[in-house]
């Protein structure tokens, strides 16, 4: 446990030769230039390291004024270690020792956290391991009187002393391998370990799996680059994505063909990937195929419950987050994100709606099966059920997207994406109106003059107009998607926010 | 990062600038496209509600560090 | 031993690439700011060009398109074909 004399030995100390952000190696001699260095030897799953990092981290900058200069070093990656020393307040430096950790050993870490003081001189003045308060004061006791100053000392506060973890370069190396290699029987938890999920449990990718998704297709055929890690999607990678994702085989061409479009150029995959906005690929699909392998279009048609819809839309974010390196709280920035991240596949209701379907607008033939991939937000709630014309009910569609990204970033260039029920269709096709006529009113309807616009963060746009010239939601009726879907019975439509400022125009791709 | 990648790989010598939260990303980006190497500098986050000075001074602070990565050897 | 998986990783090991060699100073060189677009970002460089300035570089001032997506090749070959260094910002 707390040991604080194990390095009490006045010898030199070892040399560090550990990576930081800035260039070049971090040494003892460039650690003690101001001073004096206090090396904290932290892992990132240990978590008597994470309380160290926690109750030391807001006194660094306080000791580098006196000259004690401190460094957390990492067992683990250098991105891992950044993100870990931010999140536990560490505002000291940031190095990694990378495996097989020289400068663990050279310093006897057997245990993390290891807290180590080396003098001006370079000599090693006092080692502390695991978490040891009182220990801790008087090692920066000891620094502060070489210092000449009155160095801050951790609160004395519970736990005034807890035992560290293993480090890693305390383990046998043989011990070590055999640990990291593959699991005994337990294949989803070996899947989690080797991080091929999405956070719940995945379908083994073996060989004989993947070559039943490809269905005799060429497996080195490639799709592209997937930003941000820019991993190659061989068509077998896509097809062991959709194996992660449980999909059949039979889904594989619809797979196949949302991976084509996410990877097309103008679809700015990369942006949406690694944004804080909470922007998911949305993926829509027309044609035969929907019925050919169970598609659902009906009832729930934006929620869970039906095998194609979800693992289609899991397998396309797994080629994001795995093969292309999008994981979320890592690459992947996004503050909130939303549920649809884990996957957003959705078919229409061609058969329901009154109005030619999304691939035949976009200049498809209606027998061709069709995938469309959006940018989207989360899905917004429209309820009505009380409106009797088919311009009430537009108007109550319309003006519930009012808020969608912001309330007052008008005009938007970028899709809103509703998703309208049959009852609510039905309404326009009983009046007879078109998309056209209903996008053109929904468009007209949701305007607010200039002055109400400029609160809080606005577009150039509503500053540059005179306080009351109307100013709209979007910037053409074309960002006004419309998608029929759902239950036949129930008065509850929905609208998607867009994914904005990327350029990401809608792709389609033809299920092959 | 891409960017910078590909300046440095037409001889270029690169530094981005960035708010302290895009470090982990930046080194993570920078080792998956081959090149962990690749130089940024960090200033505080966040930057959107400072005044000019503080803006202003937030580069002077951050200055030593682009010239580092510009002129340190690679 | 576990069965053989087909990792959804592109696993290929990529050597390390080098980084371009770097000038003793800046006195001299051509400076190159590109501006990725985000809001604060030209202010922001205007201060980073004087202070490059001051340390006896020339300086240019370039935009991208777009801040979310990596710079068009073209314009990085345009950039290069000029510069002797190039400062990016400002990602927040």
């Amino acid at each position: 446990m707390a040991d604080s004399s194990a390095g009490g030995g006045r010898g030199p100390a070892p040399e560090l030769a550990v990576r930081g952000t800035g260039p070049g190696q971090i040494t003892v001699g460039g650690l003690t230039a101001g001073g004096g260095a206090l090396l904290v030897f932290v892992s990132e799953h240990c978590p008597t390291s994470a309380l160290a990092l926690r109750r030391l981290g807001p006194l660094c900058q306080a000791w580098a004024q006196a000259g004690l200069t401190a460094i957390a070093i990492f067992e683990d990656p250098l991105d891992v270690a950044i993100r870990t020393a931010r999140r536990l307040g560490w505002s000291g430096q940031v190095a990694v020792d990378d495996p097989p950790y020289p400068a663990s050993r050279a310093y006897r870490v057997a245990a993390v956290p290891t807290t180590v003081l080396i003098g001006r001189d370079g000599g090693l003045a006092r080692t502390v391991t695991g978490w040891d308060q009182p220990a801790l004061a008087a090692l920066l006791g000891e620094a502060g009187e070489m210092l000449g100053a009155s160095l801050a000392v951790p609160p004395a506060t519970e736990p005034l002393r807890k035992p560290g973890c293993s480090a890693k370069a305390a383990i046998d190396p043989e011990l070590a391998a055999a640990m990291s290699g593959p699991g005994g029987g337990d294949e989803p938890e070996e899947m989690f370990e080797r991080g091929w999920t999405d956070g719940l449990p995945v379908i083994p990718p073996t060989a004989e799996r993947v070559e039943a998704m490809l269905g005799g297709r060429d497996g080195g055929e490639s799709l592209g680059l997937v930003p941000p890690a820019m991993g190659e999607a061989t068509l077998e990678r896509v097809a062991a994505c959709a194996v992660l994702a449980g999909c059949r085989p039979a889904y594989f061409p619809v797979v196949a063909a949302a991976a084509r479009a996410v990877l097309d150029p103008a679809f700015n995959l990369h942006g949406q990937a690694v944004t804080t906005q909470p922007a998911g690929q949305l993926v829509v699909v027309n044609g035969p195929v929907r019925e050919a392998i169970g598609l659902n279009s009906g009832m729930g048609a934006l929620g869970p419950g039906f095998r194609a819809n979800l693992t289609i839309g899991r397998a396309v974010r797994l080629l994001v987050t795995l093969t292309g390196g999008a994981v979320p709280g890592a690459m992947d920035r996004a503050t909130l994100g939303h549920m649809g991240k884990l996957g957003f596949c959705i078919a229409e209701d061609e058969e329901g709606s009154p109005w030619e379907p999304l691939h035949v607008e976009r200049g498809f033939e209606p027998g061709q099966s069709v995938v469309t991939v959006i940018g989207s937000d989360a899905p917004l709630s429209i309820s009505d059920h009380r409106s009797r014309t088919p311009e009430d009910l537009a108007y109550v569609l319309a003006w519930a997207a009012a808020s969608a990204w912001s309330t007052n970033w008008w005009p938007l260039a970028e899709p809103s994406v509703f998703v309208i029920c049959p009852e609510h269709a039905q309404m326009f096709r009983g009046a007879g109106w078109t998309k056209h006529r209903l996008r053109q009113f929904m468009f007209e309807a949701v305007h607010k003059p200039a002055r109400q616009l400029r609160r809080g963060e606005t577009t150039p746009a509503v500053h540059a107009a005179a306080p009351d010239t109307p100013v709209p939601k979007w910037a053409s009726p074309e960002a006004i998607v419309l998608l029929v879907a759902g239950g036949e019975a129930g008065r509850y439509s929905a609208v998607l926010g867009p994914c904005t400022g990327m350029g990401s125009q809608i792709v389609s791709r033809e299920v092959t | 990062m891409c960017d910078l990648v590909h300046l440095e790989r037409r001889g270029i010598p690169a530094v981005g600038i960035a708010t302290a939260p895009f470090a982990d990303e930046a080194v993570q980006q920078a080792r998956l496209l081959g090149m962990p190497g690749c130089r940024m500098a960090y200033i505080p986050h966040p930057v959107q509600l400072l005044s000019g000075d503080e803006l202003a001074g937030r580069a002077e602070a951050v200055f030593p560090d682009v010239l580092a990565a510009l002129t340190e050897p690679a | 031993m576990a069965a053989d998986y087909v990792s959804p990783f592109d696993e290929r090991v990529r050597a390390a690439e080098p980084l371009a060699p770097r000038p003793a100073s800046l006195r001299g060189r051509h400076a190159v700011l590109l501006d990725i677009r985000k809001n604060r970002g030209a202010e922001f460089l205007d201060r980073v060009e004087t202070l490059l300035q001051a340390a006896g570089a020339s300086t240019a001032r370039v935009t991208k398109e777009i801040f979310s997506k990596p710079a068009a090749l073209e314009l990085i070959d345009e950039i290069a074909s000029g510069a002797g260094l190039v400062v990016e910002a400002l990602a927040d």
